[in-house]
C-alpha cells in the first residue's frame, strides 16, 4: 500500500513517498532540526530516515527529487547522501541515491548560496556528464549551452530530460501502479531570468497519481510556487484540456502556508483570510470529496505575522478542507504542537487516510530515552 | 457547511465535579488523546426530593468530545472525520456506557442500538458482554474503541463481517427463534405458531414452528404473521414502536399499509380456524424488509424484524376495526372502522435469530460450504458419535447411521448421548440428536442392525443395501476389521470407504481412506498400514496394549477397553478435520495420530501409499485363491535383488490371509538370512534368528501378519519361470503349507521388473 510521510521540520520539507513496488522516493531534504537541543520539536531527520531504510532493509533511496536548491528543501545534503562526484562523501554510512531528479536550474545557477548547493549542483552536473542516475526538469537553451560546453549534445542526454506537460518515462501506471506528471519548472522560467535565476519559481512540481485497486489517488507537490507561477500552470494546463491533471486528493500546500502562493495580497481590508487569484481558487476546486491538505510549516500563528506560515493563507486552506469535507493538516501541529510525529497519509481503494494512531505508553517509553535515574 | 448536534440532557460541569469514577478516567483518556478533543462534561442528578442536605445524587454523567478518526475519501458510510460523541456513564455502573453520535445527520449505518429514540443514534462499539468489558476496559482502550468504531463503519468493514446483528435492544422481550428458512419462498402463507421457553431468571424465548399436525397447539401461545415490505435503500425502523398504530406508521415510510394488511389476514385465518382459543392467543408480527445498495440496484440483504402484541388477538381485532365482541361472541363490523388504528394495542420488540442450517453451520465453523456427501457410517461408538457429531456440527454429510448397539451405562463415560438414552439404541438417538440440532431436511437416518447379520430384521437387509449403494462415502467407524473387511469385499457399491480406529490404548488413532476411484481398497491399505508398523521404530509398539480392560458385565465378551475420554475427544476432532480434508481431495490417505500423554502434544505420522495390485489366476491356472500386493512391496524386492547382483538372493514373505475369501495378501519380505547360500545361479535361504524375526513381525502386529512363503530371486538374461530345482523348493513348501490347510505361495523375482508369484500349484 502506497503511502506518504511528511515530517516535522519546521518550514522546511522532506517527503517521503513509499510506492506500491517497495520503492522509495524522497522530495526534499531539508535537515534543519538540532538534535542536540531538546527544545527543538523538530524531527531528527537523518536518524529517522535511516529507521526507516534499515525496516525496510535497503541501503539508498530510489529517486531523490529536490524540488529546488533552497536551504529549507536541501540543508544537510552533502552530509547525509552518499556522493558520486567526489570520493569525500563516499563514506559507507552515508545513504545512496540511485536517481536524483533536479530541475534544470539547479545545473545551471551559477553562484550557489550554500554549501549543500554548491555540492548539489556539483553531484548533479556530474551525474548529467556521465549520463546516468539523474533526470533533468525542463530544458532551457541555457541546458543546451552548458552541455556543449562539456563537449556533449542535448540530444544526447535527451532521454534523461523531462519537460512540464509531459509524464516522468520510469513509471508508469499500469506497470508501477504510479505516474508523475510535471506542471513545473517551464523552460522559459529559467531562460527569462538569465543570470539571476528565481529558484520558488523554477521548482519542481508534480501530480503524482497512484493506483489502489483501480481507483486513483493524486496527489499535488507544491513545492514553493510563487501564485503568479501556479496561474501559469493552470492557464497552460487549462489551455491543452488538461484539467484532470490538476485534480488532487492530497495538497502539499505550496511556501509552507505563505500567502504568496495564493494572491499578492495577504488579505483584503477588514478579512483575515487570502482571496486567492481566480486562477488558484479554481485549483483548489479541483479537490475531491474528503480531500487532504497538508502545510509542512510551524504551527499557524494566530496573528499576523511577516513570515510563513501566515494564519490568513492558513484560514483559505481551511475553508477550502471545510467545503470538501476535508481536512486541513500542518506538520508540525501533528497529532500536537508539544510533541509532533511525521504525519503519514496511507493510499489505497478509499483513496487518502491520514494515519492516527495515539501510541501506547509502553511504545512511547521504549522509544524513547529516560532521564536519569538516582 | 455547518454540523448540527442534537441537544443532551443534564447540567454542565466542570470535570472535576465528576463523581463517576469510570467518567473521570475517560475524560482523562479523551484529554491525553490526541485525537480526541474534549468538549464539556455534564451531570444528571437525582430529581428524589428526600435529598440529604448539600448532598446531590448524581445518576449519569455524559462525556462529550470531537472524535478524530482515520477516515478515507471513498467511504460506505458517511461518517465524518471529526464527529461529536457522547458518552453516558451511569452511577450504578451496571451496564455498558452508552455512546452517542450528536451529529443530527449521523446516518443509519450497521451496529446501532436501537433505542425508543432515533437521535442521537447509539453505538454498538463493542460486542463484548459489560461483564467481559469491564475486566480488560480503560478509558483509554474505549476511547480507541470509539475510534475504531467510526473508522471501520466508514469503511464498512463492520457490516462486511456479516454476523447476523444482535443489537441492544433496549426494550427488546427476548430472542425469536425462526425456522432458517422462513424466507425462501418469499411470503409464507401459512401462520407460524409460537411456543415460549422459559430462559430462566424471568427472561424467556420464543420459538416460532410451522404448524404440525402432530404439535399439541395448546403449547402455542402467539400466531405469527410474516410479511415482506418494499426493498428500501436505508433501515425505516430506527426506534422501537410501543404501540401497534406506531409501528404501523413506521411502515408507511416503505408504502406498507400494516392495518390494512393485518386486517386481511386476520380476517382469512380466521374464517380457516374456527377455533375459538386461538383468539385468546397473542398476535406476533415477524417484517422482512429487504435492503438494497441504491434505488436501482436489486435487494442485498434483509432487515429482519418482530413484534408482539401484549393484547389478543380478539383485542387486536376490535382495536384496528375489524370485528367487535358482544356477549363472548367475535361479529364482524360490517365495514371497517378505520378510526380504530391499533392505538391501544401495546407491541414489544423481539430479536430474531434464524434457526441453525446446515450453511450457518458450516459459516460457524469457519468452512465453506460444500456439495453435500451422502456417508453411511458404520459404528456409533465413542469415537464413531464424537466423530459424527463434530461433522454434524458444521453442517456436514447426509448420514445414515447403522449400529445395532444400545447404550449401557459404561458408554457413557465416553459416548456421546446422556445418560437419559441408556437402553435405547445408539444409532437411532444419534440421528435424533443430530435432527433437533441442524434446521431443516433431516440430517441423519438410521437403521439398527449389525452389517455382518442383518438376518435379525430381514427388512433391514434391503435397506441396508440400498443405503450403502447410493453412499457417496461409507465410513467404518466399527473397530472391527470383519466389518471392515465385509464392507470392502462383500458391499456391492461405488462408494468410497473410510476406516477409522483407535489403538488398544487409545493414543493412537489410524485413518485409512480409499481414493475416490477405488483403485487402491481398504484391504490393502490395511496391509500397507501393517507394513508401516513393522518396519518403522517409532510405529512398532502401536498395537501393544500398556492397559488392562474392564469386565462391564458377567458375558465373556463384555469386555470395555479403558481408554480416557480426553483421548477420544482429541482422536475425534482430529478424524472429523480429517473427513473434510480427505473429501475435499480424490487420493488415497493414510495416516496415523499419536498423543504423548506426557507433552500432551499429538504428533502426526503420515504413511506412504502405493498402488494396489491384484493377480487373480495369472501364473496359477486353476487355483480359487486371489492374490493382493503393491507397488511399495515390488519395489522394494526388485531393490533387494538388483543389490546382491551378479548372485541370486532370496528369503521369506510376509503377509495375510483371508480365509473367509480366499485371499492372500503379500506385504512384506525379510532380508536374506546370514546363513544363506547366494551364488550367481542358485541361491539356499539359510535359516538363522529367522523364526524370532516371523515372530517378532507376529507380536507388533498382534499376529496380522505373518510367514506366507517364499521368494527369491533370477540372474539376467533369465525368465521368471521356475526351474526345476525352483520346483523342488514349491513341492517342499506345498507340504509343510497344505498340513496347515494353507496355499503354498513362491514368487520369483527377475529383471527389468519382471516377477512371477506361484501360488498353490505350479502349472
Amino acid at each position: 500500500m502506497p503511502q506518504l510521510t511528511l515530517y516535522p521540520l519546521g518550514n522546511a520539507d522532506c517527503c517521503l513517498i513509499d510506492l506500491e513496488n517497495d520503492q522509495k522516493i524522497l522530495f526534499d531534504f531539508a535537515d534543519v532540526g538540532d538534535s542536540e537541543n531538546d527544545e527543538d520539536l523538530r524531527i531528527d531527520l537523518p536518524k529517522k530516515l535511516r529507521e526507516n531504510l534499515e525496516d525496510a532493509d535497503k541501503d539508498s533511496f530510489d529517486v531523490v527529487a529536490i524540488t529546488h536548491a533552497d536551504e529549507d528543501h536541501i540543508k544537510g545534503f552533502s552530509e547525509f547522501f552518499y556522493l558520486e562526484h567526489a570520493q569525500k562523501y563516499q563514506d559507507d554510512d552515508r545513504i545512496k541515491i540511485d536517481t536524483l531528479w533536479v530541475p534544470a536550474a539547479i545545473i545551471l545557477e551559477k553562484s550557489p548560496s550554500t554549501d549543500d548547493h554548491r555540492v548539489l549542483r556539483a553531484e548533479a552536473r556530474h551525474r548529467l556528464k556521465e549520463g546516468a542516475g539523474i533526470r533533468v526538469f525542463s530544458k532551457p537553451d541555457a541546458l543546451k549551452e552548458w552541455l556543449e560546453e562539456q563537449g556533449l549534445t542535448l540530444e544526447k542526454r535527451k532521454h534523461l530530460i523531462t519537460n512540464a506537460g509531459e509524464t516522468v518515462p520510469d513509471y508508469n501506471k499500469s506497470s508501477d501502479a504510479v505516474e508523475f506528471f510535471v506542471h513545473a519548472p517551464f523552460s522559459r522560467t529559467v531562460d527569462e531570468d538569465g543570470e539571476e535565476i528565481e529558484r520558488n519559481e523554477a521548482s519542481l512540481v508534480v501530480q503524482v497519481t497512484f493506483v489502489c485497486d483501480y481507483v486513483d489517488t493524486k496527489l499535488i507537490m507544491g513545492s514553493d510556487l510563487g501564485y503568479k507561477s501556479w496561474e501559469d500552470i493552470v492557464q497552460i494546463t487549462k489551455s491543452k484540456g488538461r484539467d484532470t491533471r490538476l485534480e488532487w486528493d492530497i495538497f502539499k500546500i505550496s511556501h509552507h502556508c505563505s500567502y504568496k502562493s495564493l494572491n499578492s495580497e495577504k488579505n483584503e481590508e477588514g478579512e483575515d483570510k487570502t482571496t486567492p487569484v481566480s486562477d488558484i481558487e479554481w485549483l483548489f476546486e479541483q479537490g475531491f470529496d474528503k480531500a487532504k491538505l497538508v502545510s509542512t510549516s510551524d504551527p499557524i500563528p494566530d496573528e499576523d505575522t511577516t513570515q510563513p506560515p501566515h494564519m490568513q493563507a492558513a484560514n483559505y486552506y481551511k475553508e477550502v478542507a471545510e467545503d470538501l469535507d476535508g481536512e486541513f493538516k500542518v506538520t508540525m501541529e501533528h497529532p500536537k504542537e508539544s510533541d509532533p510525529e511525521p504525519l503519514v497519509i496511507k493510499i489505497d481503494s478509499s483513496k487518502a487516510t491520514i494515519e492516527k494512531r495515539s501510541l501506547a505508553a509502553a511504545t512511547y517509553t521504549t522509544s524513547r530515552r529516560p532521564t536519569r535515574a538516582g | 457547511m455547518k454540523l448540527e448536534y442534537c441537544e443532551i440532557e443534564g447540567a454542565v460541569v466542570s470535570k472535576d465535579k465528576l463523581g463517576i469514577e469510570r467518567a473521570k478516567l475517560f475524560v482523562n483518556a479523551v484529554e491525553s488523546s490526541d485525537f480526541t478533543h474534549l468538549i464539556e462534561c455534564r451531570q444528571t442528578t437525582s430529581d428524589d426530593e428526600i435529598i440529604i442536605e448539600d448532598e446531590i445524587i448524581i445518576e449519569d454523567e455524559i462525556i462529550i468530545f470531537n472524535a478524530e478518526a482515520e477516515i478515507g475519501q471513498i467511504i460506505e458510510y458517511d461518517i465524518k472525520y471529526l464527529e461529536r460523541i457522547a458518552v453516558k456513564f451511569n452511577a450504578s455502573d451496571d451496564d455498558m456506557p452508552e455512546v452517542f453520535a450528536l451529529r443530527c445527520d449521523f446516518p443509519s449505518v450497521p451496529h446501532i442500538n436501537l433505542t425508543s429514540e432515533e437521535f442521537p443514534r447509539s453505538l454498538c462499539v463493542t460486542e463484548q458482554k459489560f461483564s467481559e468489558w469491564k475486566l480488560r476496559s480503560t478509558g483509554a482502550t474505549f476511547v480507541k474503541d470509539i475510534l475504531r468504531w467510526l473508522e471501520r463503519t466508514a469503511k464498512g468493514n463492520l457490516h462486511a463481517e456479516d454476523q447476523p446483528l444482535e443489537p441492544l435492544l433496549l426494550s427488546s422481550e427476548g430472542y425469536l427463534v425462526l425456522p432458517h428458512d422462513l424466507f425462501i419462498d418469499s411470503v409464507e402463507s401459512e401462520p407460524l405458531l409460537i411456543s415460549i421457553e422459559d430462559s430462566g431468571n424471568e427472561r424467556k424465548t420464543y420459538i416460532a414452528k410451522r404448524p404440525n399436525e402432530n404439535d399439541d397447539s395448546n403449547r402455542f401461545e402467539f400466531i405469527a404473521f410474516s410479511f415482506l415490505t418494499e426493498a428500501q435503500n436505508h433501515g425505516i425502523i430506527h426506534r422501537t414502536p410501543t404501540t401497534l398504530f406506531e409501528l404501523h406508521q413506521l411502515l408507511e415510510n416503505s408504502n406498507t399499509d400494516l392495518l390494512g394488511i393485518l386486517r386481511e389476514k386476520l380476517r382469512t385465518w380466521k374464517e380457516n380456524n374456527s377455533e375459538k382459543k386461538f383468539l385468546d392467543g397473542r398476535l406476533a408480527l415477524i417484517i422482512q424488509i429487504p435492503k438494497k445498495r441504491n434505488e436501482t440496484s436489486t435487494p442485498e440483504t434483509i432487515e429482519l424484524r418482530a413484534f408482539l402484541t401484549f393484547e389478543t388477538i380478539k383485542e387486536v381485532g376490535i382495536d384496528i376495526g375489524l370485528w367487535d365482541e358482544s356477549n363472548g361472541c367475535i361479529g364482524y363490523l360490517l365495514s371497517i372502522d378505520k378510526n380504530r388504528v391499533g392505538n391501544q394495542i401495546r407491541v414489544g420488540m423481539l430479536n430474531p435469530v434464524s434457526s441453525l442450517s446446515r450453511q450457518n453451520a458450516a459459516q460457524y465453523n469457519n468452512l465453506l460450504p460444500q456439495p453435500s456427501k451422502k456417508i453411511a457410517a458404520v459404528g456409533l461408538g465413542a469415537l464413531g458419535s464424537q466423530i459424527f457429531m463434530n461433522l454434524v456440527r458444521a453442517g456436514y454429510g447426509e448420514w445414515t447411521l447403522i449400529d445395532k448397539d444400545f447404550l449401557l451405562p459404561h458408554n457413557l463415560a465416553r459416548h456421546t448421548l446422556p445418560g437419559v438414552f441408556v437402553g435405547g439404541p445408539k444409532s437411532h438417538w444419534m440421528a435424533e440428536i443430530a435432527n433437533l440440532t441442524i434446521d431443516g431436511d433431516l440430517i441423519a437416518n438410521s437403521i439398527v442392525a449389525d452389517v455382518l447379520d442383518p438376518s435379525e430384521s430381514p427388512e433391514n437387509l434391503d435397506q441396508i443395501k440400498e443405503v450403502f449403494k447410493t453412499a457417496d462415502i461409507i465410513l467404518d467407524i466399527s473397530a472391527s476389521i470383519a466389518v471392515a473387511r465385509h464392507l470392502v469385499q462383500n458391499v456391492k457399491s461405488s462408494a468410497r470407504r473410510i476406516s477409522i480406529f483407535l489403538n488398544p490404548d487409545g493414543t493412537d488413532v489410524v485413518i485409512l481412506a480409499e481414493d475416490e476411484k477405488r483403485k487402491i481398497p481398504l484391504d490393502s491399505l490395511e496391509m500397507q498400514f501393517y507394513r508401516s508398523l513393522i518396519n518403522e521404530t517409532c510405529l512398532t509398539n502401536h498395537l501393544k496394549r500398556e492397559q488392562g480392560r474392564i469386565r462391564f458385565a458377567t458375558s465373556c465378551r463384555d469386555v470395555s477397553a479403558t481408554i480416557p475420554q480426553d483421548f477420544v475427544a482429541l482422536q475425534a476432532a482430529i478424524c472429523s478435520r480429517t473427513i473434510h480434508k480427505i473429501t475435499n481431495n480424490k487420493q488415497a490417505f493414510m495416516s496415523i495420530w499419536r498423543i504423548d500423554e506426557d507433552q500432551i502434544n499429538v504428533q502426526s505420522y503420515p504413511l506412504p501409499v502405493k498402488n494396489a495390485i491384484k493377480c487373480k489366476k495369472g501364473n496359477w491356472k486353476k487355483g480359487n485363491w486371489t492374490l493382493w500386493t503393491d507397488e511399495g512391496f515390488i519395489d522394494k524386492i526388485q531393490e533387494a535383488r538388483n543389490n546382491k547382483l551378479p548372485n541370486e538372493t532370496g528369503g521369506v514373505l510376509v503377509g495375510s490371509y483371508d480365509m473367509q475369501r480366499r485371499i492372500v495378501y503379500v506385504v512384506d519380505f525379510l532380508p536374506s538370512p546370514p546363513d544363506s547360500e547366494e551364488m550367481p545361479t542358485h541361491y539356499i535361504r539359510g535359516c538363522e534368528r529367522l523364526r524370532a524375526q516371523v515372530e517378532k513381525i507376529q507380536e507388533i502386529t498382534e499376529n496380522q501378519l505373518e510367514y506366507v512363503g517364499e521368494w527369491h530371486s533370477h540372474p539376467p538374461n533369465c525368465s521368471v519361470k521356475p526351474s526345476q530345482d525352483d520346483r523342488k523348493v514349491f513341492q517342499w513348501l506345498s507340504d509343510y503349507m497344505i498340513m496347515d490347510g494353507l496355499p503354498p505361495l513362491m514368487l520369483i523375482v527377475g529383471e527389468q521388473r519382471k516377477w512371477a508369484f506361484y501360488l498353490e500349484k505350479i502349472e
